[in-house]
């Protein structure tokens, strides 16, 4: 009879075929499932025919995107995306929003906040969003653009997307 | 350049452009914008202050891009 150790290990080998095989499924290719899914075994437990062993799983959760400019590696765009518990409702005001924000992000002293407000991404799970312009010598740079989400609740950030270029004015 | 003349050169050459006769001028701005002489070909892109017009009507949108600078037009971008 294989040990409690060998049942949780077999349990999460098999968990992570049968999810590898959605994935591959879903179009996605990778070495590295764990980045896309997590398991953890519980102790195995004694039922009338032998042993079952629970497993959890947390699935894949955020995506980061970066771009890079091909030929000099320099960073274009980034985003992390996140949207996170817990359920919520409640908003935030701008204030708390933007202080919130500086704490974790530079601003950069060339954006200009253009809109602030709150969306609901599903069934009571409210989001605050600030969304800025980038102003250059009086004009908008078309395209660039810093977008952070946050929790009302929490006031954490659980979305942020920038592209703020490096320009080459003619 | 104004906004007018930069509306009226796209107005010149609305058809060779390609913007249906359905479509109206919703919103006129001028800006910095990204240019690449072919988008398709790698290499590093520039930025050049230009109008842009945007159509639209029930069915699409197109967005002109005119150099302030030489009313070249830049970019013609569009739903159809």
């Amino acid at each position: 009879m294989s040990t409690p150790e060998e049942m949780k290990s077999s349990a999460i080998e098999r968990v992570t075929e049968v999810l590898s095989r959605r994935l591959r499924q879903g179009g996605r290719s990778t070495g590295q499932p764990d980045l896309y899914f997590q398991c953890e075994a519980d102790e195995p437990q004694a039922y009338p025919g032998g042993f079952q062993v629970r497993i959890h799983t947390w699935r894949h959760w955020s995506d980061a995107r970066v771009a890079f400019d091909a030929d000099t590696g320099e960073v274009m765009a980034y985003s992390i995306l996140r949207y996170a518990d817990p359920l919520n409702d409640e908003e935030m005001t701008r204030e708390e929003a933007l202080a919130a924000a500086s704490e974790a992000i530079q601003v950069p002293d060339d954006a200009v906040l253009k809109t602030f407000y709150h969306f609901e991404y599903g069934k009571n799970r409210k989001l605050a969003r600030l969304e800025w312009k980038r102003i250059y010598q009086g004009l908008r740079v078309d395209g660039d653009t810093l977008r952070v989400t946050l929790h009302p609740k929490t006031h954490r950030i659980v979305e942020y997307f920038r592209k703020w270029r490096k320009l080459n004015l003619k | 350049m104004t906004e007018a003349q930069a509306l009226e050169i796209v107005k010149e050459r609305r058809k060779e452009i390609g913007i249906d006769p359905e479509m109206r001028v919703s919103s006129a701005e001028k800006a910095i914008v990204e240019y690449k002489k072919d988008p398709d070909e790698p290499g590093p892109a520039e930025d050049r202050v230009a109008w842009i017009i945007e159509f639209s009507c029930a069915w699409g949108y197109a967005v002109v891009h005119v150099e302030d600078r030489t009313g070249e037009i830049l970019t013609v971008k569009g739903s159809a």
